[in-house]
């Protein structure tokens, strides 16, 4: 393998110039491309082909394809450098073979091989369309060789680069007394260009930012759309991006796409897609008045000393051509706003089951298990797959039957990549845990979109499933109740309320106890009453002898006393004067005129029974035997106080009844 | 016996308060109140509602419906306030029970009061068969035909003794009941050894003065039985046997 060791001026100047072409360079990736100056050339055209080695570490091989059908002009040329863009660092080793092709065709460059870290690594092969002779590439053939710099991938969003390429070397060089701007308003554009102006709400619009140029330029997206009122998808771009050729007006530019995106309006009514700002550092050559080449870059590839070089004009310009002056232009464009007419879907002919799918589609389900138990779970997958707002479908709705619990359906989403318009598929499960044992059926999932093309609204549904439930060893939960009894407040009553306070008790009040005491009273009264009538009824008899007893006893006071005493003389004497006195007193007859004839007759006229008469006398006889045979004994004095008492007694109540009786 | 007591009873209370009832202002504010709950102005209704029980108001219904109006007012504390009250008013109100076990739920720290037992629910059942009121009338009335009777018997002993007597004697026997029943429930309905916590968070200390140990917090709602107090400490027991003092001002007594 040769290699050719630059200088250090030349690395540095190559170095320079990438850094200026190449936006950005993502860091510490390794990659291995094989890039073309051009996929299509004219038989005869040399052109290169470049095999390039970015953060390769430790590259201890390299083997170049095999260039069958061409002709190796020069190389191989490496390059080994390091580029800090953005901050960020890569290595590059970089081999160039100028190469020419021998036949017509199509050609493919096989993979060239290298050992990067004791692997083999390979790059991309490269199809190569070999022309006859292509229109306007007479011209070009006397043109030096078309630049195409091979770019490094694109960086972050915003700062995309589009290659610096020089379109038309004519184009790059200002005559004297050109009006730089008019020159630049000519030569590079930017537009939109949008597939439909009118279309339904969620219908896809394709959207393309297109840099239109002639002019060698350095481009960077500064401002990218925000798509206000869409749902945006980009496009991903070939990378690098690729030039076609367009003719606007007659004239051919080259055309580079900024931006692809797939649009889906979320509202209807007049949108508007904001603009894309692009700036640009075009590369304009002056030349000095007195120049003695009008092209610069005519004798290139016949300057022996640069062949080898990377074909830079920056090289030839400041080792070559002193005559020659380069001015980069800045330059800011934008696109024209672009009006966009969205159609509100139609509301009459809506079914129930449309929730804003728009496109053409195809639903299935399917359910993994048609038995199975309570312990397990069952999965109803439903993928609706179609062109269309894929990635904005909601979940249809199933009419999950009470016996199962359903949870929220995992989303899954197979979107072809780069498809336009948007294909793919979405994919929704639901897990499905049966809670009760027996046939169980599942009614059909129903999906609608509504069809752009032919403006109607389409249906389509599954079959229903049936699925066989057996009671798991699971015991079954409580399911929790959420009836309005279980957790939630009674209802007010408004009905008509007793206005009654309760807070005073009747029995603290004086009435509880009068109205007690009333009844008591009254039954004491009556008690009193009853006992009155019976001490008429029964107890007069008793009571008045006791009284007649009462009577005895005062009569015998005096005896009684002397009996106290033991004056027995005066007891008998006292004693037969009470009874004397008493019949004195009870019979009416005065005292000197009293014999014991004389009361037997009182008493028998007054029914006083004999017996009663007899113990009268008896006591009476007793008491005047004792006066004259005086002989102390006591006892037998109180046993004539004791005859005394009751025959004074039973007298009184004899005489009592033969009174009342009278 | 008991029921037809207890019917003419009522009929003689109804019929005389059913008449003012409806045109009675206390009626249309709490009509005022009930509005005013639909509309979910749920403090303005309990406003009223509460200046309906303040005033002496013990309906249950009307216990309920204030009770529901803090509830929604998310005043747990004085919710579970007036649902207790509601129960001392009427301890079968079905609605009173559910919604207190619902306003409990609330409560935070709730210990489940033990449920009565059969015999404790049938003398709940039985104190509850009249107002204290109502048990004194009762009184009054079975002395008066205790009365009668003994009456009858001392002044007409002719007049069917044996069937007087017996008389008299259930009606005695009634009417010791009944005056037993009207100073037990009277006492029962004047003594306030429950309360409901009121304060957010309230410390209960181990001695009542404020410098003493914590023993644990209660929260809002939280019904407590007082044992024992001082003008400011109470002593208060939870149902699940723990004691501790804490201030009076905190507690809501029944």
């Amino acid at each position: 393998m040769k290699v050719i060791t630059f200088s250090i001026r030349r690395s540095l100047l190559s170095l320079l110039f990438l850094l200026g072409i190449a936006s950005s360079l993502r860091a510490q990736e390794f990659k291995f491309t094989t890039t073309v100056s051009s996929n299509k050339v004219a038989l005869d055209e040399p052109f290169q082909i470049q095999f390039m080695l970015e953060n390769g570490t430790n590259v201890t091989q390299f083997t170049p394809p095999n260039f069958n059908d061409f002709e190796l002009l020069q190389g191989p040329n490496q390059m080994q450098g390091t580029s800090i863009v953005n901050g960020r660092r890569s290595d590059y080793i970089a081999l160039i073979y100028l190469i020419r092709a021998k036949r017509v065709g199509n050609f493919t460059i096989p993979a060239a091989a290298a050992r990067v870290n004791g692997d083999i690594v390979k790059s991309n092969p490269v199809t190569i369309e070999v022309a006859k002779g292509i229109s306007g590439s007479a011209a070009q053939q006397q043109q030096p060789q078309r630049q195409q710099v091979p770019v490094n991938p694109f960086a972050g969003m915003g700062q995309r680069s589009a290659p610096s390429h020089q379109a038309e070397e004519m184009e790059g060089v200002i005559k004297n007394g050109e009006d730089i701007n008019a020159k630049l308003k000519k030569n590079i554009f930017v537009k939109v260009d949008v597939d439909k102006t009118s279309l339904y709400e969620g219908e896809q619009l394709t959207a393309t930012y297109k840099l239109y140029t002639r002019l060698p330029t350095n481009a960077s997206v500064t401002k990218v759309p925000a798509f206000k009122g869409f749902s945006a998808k980009d496009i991903e771009l070939p990378n690098p991006p690729q030039a076609s050729e367009e003719m606007v007006n007659g004239i051919p530019y080259r055309v580079f796409v900024i931006r692809k995106t797939m649009l889906f309006p979320m509202q209807s009514g007049t949108l508007e897609l904001d603009p894309v700002e692009v700036d640009n550092h075009v590369r304009l050559v002056k030349l000095v008045k007195n120049g003695k080449r009008k092209d610069p870059l005519a004798d290139m590839f016949n300057d022996p000393a640069f062949k080898d070089a990377f074909n830079d004009p920056f090289f030839d310009d400041v080792f070559n051509r002193p005559e020659v002056e380069y001015q980069d232009v800045p330059y800011k464009i934008q696109t024209a706003p672009v009006k966009v007419t969205v159609k509100p879907l139609p509301v009459d002919s809506r079914p129930a089951s449309y929730n804003g799918a728009v496109g053409r589609f195809n639903m299935t389900a399917t359910v993994d298990k048609n038995s199975l138990s309570t312990d397990d779970a069952l999965t109803l997958k439903v993928t609706i797959s179609g062109q269309g707002n894929v990635n904005l479908l909601n979940p249809p709705k199933v009419d999950i039957p009470a016996s199962f619990d359903k949870y929220d359906p995992k989303v899954s989403d197979n979107i072809e990549k780069n498809s336009n318009p948007l294909t793919g598929s979405r994919t929704f499960e639901y897990v499905l845990m049966p809670v009760e044992a027996g046939e169980q059926t599942i009614p059909p999932v129903e999906f609608s979109y509504f069809d752009a093309a032919s403006k109607t609204y389409k249906t389509v549904s599954s079959k229903p499933f049936t699925i066989h439930v057996t009671a798991g060893k699971q015991t079954k939960r409580d399911k929790e109740d959420f009836s309005i009894n279980k957790n939630a407040i009674t209802n007010n009553s408004n009905s008509v309320l007793d206005w009654v306070k309760h807070n005073s008790y009747f029995i603290t009040t004086i009435w509880f106890y009068l109205l007690l005491v009333l009844p008591l009273l009254a039954l004491i009264g009556a008690w009193l009453y009853r006992r009155r009538l019976d001490y008429q009824q029964n107890n007069a008899a008793f009571l008045k002898h006791r009284y007649a007893n009462k009577v005895a006893l005062k009569r015998l006071e005096l005896a009684a006393r002397y009996l106290k005493e033991g004056k027995d003389k005066a007891f008998y004497e006292e004693t037969s004067r009470a009874v004397w006195g008493y019949l004195s007193n009870k019979l009416h007859v005065p005292f000197a005129d009293l014999s014991k004839q004389l009361i037997q007759d009182k008493l028998a006229q007054q029914h006083v029974s004999e017996q009663y008469t007899a113990d009268l006398f008896d006591l009476l006889d007793n008491c005047e035997m004792a006066l004259y045979t005086p002989n102390h004994n006591n006892t037998r004095m109180q046993g004539t106080y004791q005859q005394a008492v009751q025959v004074i007694s039973k007298l009184e109540d004899e005489l009592t009844r033969a009174k009342s009786a009278v | 016996m008991k029921q037809i007591v207890t019917a003419i009873l009522l009929c003689t209370l109804m019929s005389s308060t059913r008449l003012l009832a409806a045109t009675a202002p206390q009626q249309q504010e709490f009509e005022k109140a009930n509005a005013l709950f639909r509309q979910k102005q749920y403090t303005e209704a309990a406003g009223i509602y509460q200046r309906l029980v303040d005033e002496g108001f013990d309906q249950p219904e009307l216990l309920i419906n204030t009770g529901n109006a803090w509830y929604k007012a998310n005043r747990t504390g004085l919710a579970v306030y007036s649902y207790e009250k509601a129960l001392l008013a009427d301890p079968f109100s079905k609605a009173a029970q559910h919604n207190l076990a619902i306003a409990n739920q609330r409560v935070e720290g709730y210990v489940n009061e033990l449920p009565q037992l059969f015999f404790q629910q049938w003398w709940t059942a039985i104190k509850y068969m009249h107002h204290p009121n109502g048990w004194a009338t009762g009184a009054i009335i079975f002395c008066w035909l205790t009365v009668l009777g003994s009456i009858l018997l001392l002044l007409r002993p002719t007049l069917q003794p044996t069937v007087v007597k017996s008389v008299t004697g259930v009606f005695g026997l009634l009417f010791a009941f009944y005056l037993f029943m009207g100073i037990t429930t009277y006492v029962s309905a004047t003594t306030h050894d429950n309360g409901i916590i009121m304060g957010n968070v309230v410390k209960v200390k181990s001695a009542p003065d404020q410098g003493s140990k914590d023993l644990f917090e209660l929260h809002e709602g939280v019904k407590v039985q007082i044992t024992d107090g001082t003008s400011e400490f109470c002593k208060i027991e939870l149902p699940d046997g723990k004691t501790g003092w804490m201030s009076c001002g905190d507690i809501k007594k029944l």
